[in-house]
């Protein structure tokens, strides 16, 4: 039973995430191809990449994902830049100086990241973006009431988002332009999002 | 004074942009490019700290005006606003309008000491430039009345008023108070805001061209000596347009030439299709019409209704026209229409004749022909030859609802008897919607190659010859004429001399044929019993049959290129696997040699990002690109090595000049292959892989090379163009372009010779090998494989049981010899 998330165990899920995103490149740009400008594997990776060359010492949380949200919005290029960029910076702010964090400061992060997504990209949830993975996610968390159930849930909420995805029409971004040929695919932010909050799972199961 | 921030996803766009807006301007306004990302792998794309950093650079207590190309510019610009402090945040606007010209028009107008609503209202009136005259950039809505001070002023200014002389004008008549308009009398312009850049670039003013501007009296007088002083200067240029004679009246802008009636002689024009056709001509007109006779209507609101079902009607038809072609049209081609059905929506073109219905009463009819007429013309006044082809999309569309308007319903190229069809203007749509089987040749009076029609056309079987010039409108209705697709040539009632002889010509080259294909699927064999491969050159699934049927015992020459043209992103593995697969199962067990993809800086794809290059023939195409670009050449590699398992298959390199090259391709060929076994995928572990001789560099080190490939083909296109430094494409040097020239034949000898001693094969996929005249110099060089157009391969066989290698010997021999193309190709005819 994990009753708080350390500094190590951010740092370990960012490094985990950079590892997943390195590993699924020509998968989710693969995606984009279906939809997009085919960039977003590529992307990602470099994002991340970045991220853990840049990330500072220490187990300021805060700071962490901070970090990650200044890498991403300068070295992704593409519209997911800002949008994890936002996402990472909305969620930093309350956790500024924390070196440890409890189920209801995580399950506020997830909130404050989802609504800085939301704010930035102007979209909700429906309209086949990453928001369809991190909407339930955030929402699975908070309801179940502790870290690990919440993670779990959290994890099976992004994975059902995302391939709720598949039928989707794309409403926001370059896929919107495809209309009903956006169809029978996969969003590739909303799958980047799951890996994101399943790599999270991973690093707190790895630690406890 | 205000800061401008470009933010782009490309550094060269934002900084080409930030270097025309700071010439456009006298009083330099303080302008930012923040573009690209800081990535050399990867540089598109934008940075929300950079466009911070910009944003700070120009920071005035005036504010910064940002400017943002595609989607994702955007939300960074967003971004970079919630990166500054408040302070600074409530003094930066983002514009949302076009970037270049939007750009342009604001930095004129804050030059011109505008303040931030102003520039921003000049940036988004660029966005709509086309609605001159009913409401947009410039219109009357500036409240000035035609009872002001005017006067009128000639411009002489070589290009009139463009560019800088316009920036300088429109700054010059922003230093005086109250309305002022320009009108260009000469091309008899509407009436323009002459305190917009958009108002001015709008009237068009040319040089010689005479405007008028109206102002208040109060100012008049001021404002005149201005722009008389500014005019006396000519605008700071040394250049002036030459004078009009006095007296002679001045050539009509726009007035259209008129074609005279052509009885005879011979037209020449673009070649898009090869082939002959002669019979009648059938004039058909698809020029937009000068005029829609205008009526009053009474019901406006019904007017509207006819209007929209017009534009609903024209929208069902095209869709259904692409329904009808299925699969049967490229995707690049799809667009085309897609962007057609778009401009059935585009309020540039719906919004003036809704209005004008409205507010005026006038017949649907008619203003739509003048808003088509107007949109075409801007496209068609533009440099960028893919944005002038849109003018003729314009006209189609126009063309289109116009006839739904009439309530004539027909489609228009259909006809009853067998013709040769004579456009004045040939529109995409009619390619699409031709009835084939009674059109025996297409002529144009107008486009060219690279015109929507054009690229669509030249994949007709009947002849296509476009921009034969107005006099084929000319030309009365059935007279007989004879239209030549190869020489790109119409003659007018051709006489029975060169019918004749056209005719003696084809009969000739029929029996020829007839005898080839009595003899199309026996071996390859000269008289003297020597063996040789006969193969043929493919170049998409579509030929596969043609292929088997040809009597070629393989494939010489896969051409991938196909696959990766002409679409929106490379194709997958799974699409290219899917297709070589299909294309060996077809040949009956023969070989497929896939060529990995050779596209060069002279063929544009869209998605693959390249530079442009001065050189492409010498630039970065063929193996050189492929090597750069792993992910794609790898999928290529993995798609063809999939086909292996389905019969015989081998992978060829093209543009080889190194060795390093070659060991480079063949680390990417295991590499791969380690991948499939990974995957449990079956393919061929004893594929040959070969590579291209057509770098003089790889012929003369053939000996090396051949000790490390399976194979060798020679391309002769390529390795002509490059041996004799010559451009084939340029006419002023193409007769050195001759793969008879002793040089090139050495060079074919040597690489013959190397890879024979070697012990691998060698044959030759360029259009030498169908060559009836080289066949007997190539077959005494001792090539092994002949790879050339499947309809030449019956007539290949039929050349070679005419010939003993024995001969042959000394003759190549001979030819080495010789001073010049010219003589070789003379010693081989002389047999």
């Amino acid at each position: 039973m994990t009753e708080m998330l350390t500094g190590a165990t951010v740092r370990k899920w960012i490094e985990k995430t950079a590892a997943v995103m390195a590993e699924n490149r020509t998968y989710l740009t693969e995606l984009d191809k279906a939809i997009g400008d085919a960039d977003h594997g590529n992307n990602m990776d470099r994002g991340f990449k970045a991220v853990v060359e840049k990330l500072p010492e220490g187990d300021d949380i805060g700071a962490l994902l901070k970090a990650v949200s200044m890498a991403l919005i300068s070295k992704v290029g593409g519209a997911a830049g800002p949008l994890y960029g936002t996402m990472f910076l909305q969620g930093s702010k309350p956790l500024m100086g924390k070196s440890e964090i409890s189920f209801e400061e995580l399950a506020q992060f997830f909130e404050d990241a989802v609504a800085g997504v939301k704010m930035r990209g102007k979209a909700e949830a429906g309209e086949k973006t990453m928001l369809d993975a991190l909407v339930p996610a955030a929402e699975a968390f908070r309801k179940a009431g502790d870290l690990d159930a919440g993670l779990k849930a959290a994890v099976e909420a992004a994975e059902q988002g995302m391939k709720d995805t598949i039928p989707m029409i794309a409403k926001k971004g370059r896929a919107s332009y495809l209309g009903e040929r956006s169809r029978d695919h996969q969003d590739p932010g909303a799958t980047s999002s799951y890996m994101i909050v399943k790599a999270l799972e991973d690093a707190v199961s790895e630690a406890a | 004074m205000i800061g401008i921030v470009i933010v782009s996803h490309s550094k060269q766009l934002s900084d080409g942009l930030k270097e025309l807006a700071d010439a456009m301007s006298q009083e330099p306004v303080p302008i930012a490019s923040a573009g690209g990302i800081d990535d050399p792998e990867a540089p598109l794309g934008t940075d929300a700290i950079r466009i911070m950093e910009a944003i700070q650079e120009v920071m005035s207590d005036k504010g910064v005006l940002v400017f943002s190309d595609l989607g994702s510019a955007k939300l960074n610009a967003e971004m970079a606003l919630d990166l500054l402090d408040d302070d600074e945040r409530k003094n930066v606007r983002l514009c949302d309008a076009p970037l270049v010209e939007g750009v342009l028009a604001a930095t004129v107008q804050i030059a011109s000491g505008g303040d931030m609503d102003a520039a921003i209202a000049e940036a988004r009136e660029a966005a709509r430039p086309f609605v001159d005259g009913a409401g947009g950039a410039g219109a009357a809505s500036d409240g000035a009345t035609e009872e002001g001070a005017a006067r009128e002023f000639r411009i002489k200014t070589v290009h009139g008023l463009h560019a800088r002389p316009a920036a300088l004008f429109v700054q010059t008549v922003n230093r005086f108070d109250g309305p002022v308009r320009i009108t260009n009398l000469t091309k008899k312009k509407p009436a323009a805001n002459a305190k917009s850049i958009n108002g001015v670039m709008l009237s068009e003013v040319g040089g010689n061209d005479v405007i008028r501007l109206s102002a208040e009296p109060a100012v008049a007088d001021d404002l005149f000596a201005a722009i008389e002083d500014l005019v006396a200067s000519n605008f700071g240029e040394a250049e002036r347009a030459p004078d009009v004679p006095e007296g002679e009246p001045e050539q009509e802008a726009e007035a259209a030439p008129q074609a005279k009636a052509v009885t005879s002689g011979t037209l020449k024009g673009a070649a898009i299709a090869k082939g002959f056709a002669h019979g009648p001509i059938r004039q058909i007109r698809r020029a937009l019409p000068d005029e829609v006779e205008a009526t009053e209507v009474d019901d406006r609101d019904g007017e509207v209704d006819r209007f929209r079902a017009a534009l609903a009607a024209s929208e069902t038809e095209l869709r259904a026209a692409l329904d009808a072609k299925g699969d049967g049209i490229a995707a690049y081609d799809r667009k085309i229409f897609d962007a057609h059905i778009a401009f059935l929506h585009d309020p540039a073109l719906t919004e003036p004749v809704e209005t004008g219905i409205r507010e005026r009463g006038v017949s649907a009819g008619s203003l739509w022909r003048d808003a088509v007429a107007d949109l075409s013309k801007s496209y068609r006044g533009l440099a960028d030859p893919i944005l002038k082809a849109r003018g003729e999309d314009v006209i189609d569309v126009g063309l289109r609802v116009l006839r739904h308007l009439s309530g004539d319903a027909g489609e228009v190229a259909g006809a009853t008897e067998a013709a040769i069809l004579a456009f004045d203007d040939l529109r995409p749509s009619d390619v699409l919607t031709l009835d084939l089987d009674t059109v025996l040749g297409i002529a144009s009076a107008y486009g060219g190659k690279t015109s929507h029609a054009g690229i669509l056309a030249s994949g007709l079987p009947v002849p296509v010859v476009f921009g034969l010039g107005v006099d084929l409108t000319g030309i009365a209705e059935g007279t007989d004429v004879l239209l030549d697709g190869g020489k790109a040539e119409l003659t007018v009632a051709p006489d029975k001399a060169l019918l004749d002889e056209i005719e003696a010509e084809r009969v000739r080259l029929e029996k020829r044929r007839a005898e080839a294909q009595a003899v199309k699927n026996d071996p390859a064999v000269t008289k003297d019993g020597v063996r040789v491969r006969a193969a043929a050159n493919l170049a998409s699934l579509e030929e596969v049959a043609a292929v088997a049927q040809s009597g070629a015992e393989e494939v010489g020459l896969l051409r991938t290129e196909f696959l990766f043209m002409r679409r929106e992103a490379a194709p997958s593995e799974d699409e290219q696997y899917d297709i070589y697969r299909q294309m060996v199962e077809g040949l009956n067990g023969g070989a497929l040699t896939v060529r990995t993809v050779d596209i060069g800086g002279d063929k544009p794809v869209a998605y693959m990002d390249r530079p442009e290059e001065e050189n492409p023939n010498l630039g970065w195409r063929g193996i050189r690109y492929s090597l750069a670009e792993p992910d794609l050449f790898e999928t290529q590699l993995a798609a063809i090595l999939r086909a292996s398992a389905h019969g015989p298959v081998r992978i060829m390199f093209p543009l080889v000049s190194t060795l390093e090259e070659v060991t480079a391709g063949k680390v990417a060929v295991r590499k791969v292959m380690d991948v499939l076994k990974e995957r449990g995928q079956a393919f061929d572990e004893t594929i040959e892989v070969g590579i291209m001789i057509e770098v003089p560099a790889a012929a003369e080190r053939a000996s090396l090379l051949a000790s490390h490939v399976d194979f060798f083909s020679i391309g002769t296109n390529d390795l002509t163009q490059y041996v004799m430094a010559s451009d084939r494409a340029n006419p002023k040097v193409q007769k050195l372009c001759d793969p008879f020239d002793p040089a090139v034949l050495s060079m074919i000898a040597k690489s013959i010779a190397a890879a024979h001693e070697a012990g691998i094969w060698i044959g030759m996929c360029g259009a030498m090998a169908g060559d009836p005249l080289a066949v007997p110099i190539l077959l005494g060089f001792g090539l092994d494989e002949f790879s050339m157009a499947a309809a030449d391969v019956a007539e290949f066989k039929l050349t070679l049981k005419g010939l003993s290698r024995a001969d042959c010997e000394a003759l190549a021999k001979k030819a080495l010899e010789q001073e010049s193309a010219a003589a070789v190709r003379e010693m081989v005819a002389a047999g």
